[in-house]
């Protein structure tokens, strides 16, 4: 069954930060998700500028990282995907499945496996994430969940303006004090449970199986686990990855093999900048 | 006929409005500040209040200013007087605010003679949304003569509680809600009005960043009041809890 993947990704070199990590992350996971056979397109909602990622369709928005005179990249996902929304009407498909660039296709997942019904998504459960289920836990109705999800296309609709609306006001609340990055996904979650809304969610875990979210090195135990050790702070792109320990990260180091092999047989360059995605990659306070 | 202002807020939250959008105004570019002041000037059957600036094809924010327009009154910003809902008020170039020197242009909506909320097009997001702002950027604002529309007692409050409409939807016309946003059984309490200070965003309160948390009269707060960590109330005071310093060492389930 066919479903629509989107993510968000920022051109490099405008601000702090913008080194382009999401930029080879987003390649990445464009390669994994054709290497997997997924049946859909992938959109890009590139923030900042024009910039094509090969075998995905990149929808360029403003960067609305400084909304609201702050410094927060993470608006640009509710913000852009709203932008894409009205410009081109949204996806066609039924479903839309929402990841982050820094996620990989281990496996084919057909959308069958992971189907939301009407005002029921499927979504990864961050209840590990504490603070994340300390503030869901306060709003009557509401998950500590985050990406991967997969929302049918008509409950992403209502939801998305309020997730814009949500992701601000809680940012421009200091709501979650104690994690402000988590900002947008608490804006997620007040936004499912928001007024002629509604959307709960089905608790899944898609970590080393299917959808690989390879975030962070200590957040996640059990993401830290299957991929022994290997994190994307200190990866240096596109250098091959030691095919070892956990099916995960065999996968992962497979998955970068082939693109590289691919990238050589067509005799295309890597598109990323080796340079921007160094010592700012270990300085980031996103941790992405 | 006029949408009340808060009709208006409603119907356009949210959108893009401008040259190519299903909202032109006059072709004033799509997202720009300008496109949805026009806007408000078409829903009171007004002429733009613009061309300051002398020249037509220059109509910046920055240009909406000054007397003279039929319909409007011009009021220059002082230290002492406040704009009415409905006002459009124009800025200057002010770069300590990020304005350039094309100016800004917004549409009044609640304040007093220290800061006060607009509703705004291009200012943190090229689209339709509330925004709070201070006077120190003001030059002044234009006031319909013929008054505001008013809503009737049923309309929601002046805030971002209406629910944005579906992209694919028209402007709203009545004070009804989208239908695409209408309350089933199984929703959260509906919104009620919040304490005076806090910001209602939907069904939610939001309380000024470090000030008290109080019930809100059946609303959910969000609260960050200077504790350790953030603070949620449930509406039922019996529910109230506080996430707090307490649990800030717990350690991931996972782990």
């Amino acid at each position: 069954m066919r479903y629509h993947t989107v993510i968000s990704a920022e051109v490099p070199g405008v601000g702090d930060w913008q080194d382009g990590r999401t930029i080879w992350q987003a390649e990445l996971l464009s390669y994994s998700l054709h290497r997997a056979g997924v049946d859909g397109p992938l959109t890009v909602c590139m923030a900042g500028g024009e910039l094509a990622i090969q075998g995905a369709e990149t929808f360029a928005h403003p960067n609305y990282r400084f909304t609201d005179r702050a410094d927060y990249p993470p608006f640009n996902r509710p913000m852009g995907m709203w932008d894409w929304w009205q410009a081109t009407g949204g996806p066609r498909e039924d479903v839309v499945c929402i990841i982050d660039p820094d996620c990989v296709f281990l496996r084919h997942v057909d959308g069958s496996e992971f189907l939301p019904t009407p005002h029921v998504a499927v979504a990864q459960d961050w209840t590990w994430q504490w603070v994340l289920e300390e503030f869901a836990s306060c709003i009557p109705g509401g998950q500590a969940v985050g990406i991967p999800i997969f929302i049918r296309r008509d409950d992403l609709e209502r939801l998305l303006p309020w997730w814009v609306e949500h992701t601000r006001a809680i940012y421009r609340h200091n709501s979650i004090e104690r994690q402000p990055w988590i900002s947008e996904m608490g804006g997620y979650i007040v936004a499912a449970r928001e007024a002629g809304v509604d959307v709960t969610h089905r608790l899944v875990d898609y970590d080393c199986d299917a959808i690989l979210h390879y975030f962070a090195r200590t957040d996640n135990a059990t993401v830290y686990r299957c991929l022994q050790g290997w994190d994307k702070i200190t990866y240096r792109p596109w250098e091959p990855i030691p095919s070892l320990g956990p099916p995960a990260r065999q996968e992962l180091a497979a998955i970068l093999a082939d693109y590289r092999a691919y990238r050589e047989r067509t005799g295309q360059p890597m598109n990323h900048v080796p340079e921007l995605v160094d010592e700012l990659t270990l300085a980031s306070p996103w941790g992405w | 006929m006029a949408l009340c202002l808060d009709d208006f807020i409603a119907a356009y939250t949210g959108k893009v409005t401008g040259a190519g959008t299903p909202w032109p105004c006059s072709g004033f570019p799509a997202g720009q500040c300008t496109a949805l002041a026009c806007l408000w000037c078409e829903n009171l059957g007004l002429t733009t209040p613009c061309g300051y600036c002398g020249a037509p094809d220059r109509c910046d924010g920055v240009c909406w200013s000054g007397g003279s327009y039929p319909g409007w009154e011009w009021i220059a910003n002082d230290p002492t007087n406040v704009p009415s809902p409905g006002d459009l008020v124009a800025y200057h170039k002010c770069s300590e605010q990020g304005i350039g020197p094309n100016g800004h242009v917004d549409i009044f909506v609640s304040g007093n003679v220290d800061s006060f909320t607009s509703f705004a097009q291009n200012w943190g997001g090229q689209y339709a949304h509330l925004v709070a702002h201070n006077y120190a950027c003001v030059l002044g604002w234009h006031h319909p003569t013929g008054g505001v529309p008013g809503c009737g007692a049923s309309s929601p409050p002046a805030s971002s509680a209406s629910p944005p409409a579906s992209s694919t939807s028209p402007p709203q016309s009545s004070a009804s809600p989208p239908a695409s946003s209408a309350p089933t059984s199984a929703q959260p309490p509906p919104a009620a009005p919040c304490p005076p200070g806090y910001e209602q965003v939907g069904s939610f309160c939001y309380p000024p960043t470090g000030g008290p948390s109080s019930s809100a009269g059946g609303a959910l707060l969000l609260a960050a009041a200077g504790l350790a960590g953030a603070v949620a109330l449930r509406a039922d005071p019996g529910l109230r809890r506080q996430i707090g310093s307490l649990r800030l060492t717990r350690p991931s389930r996972r782990g």
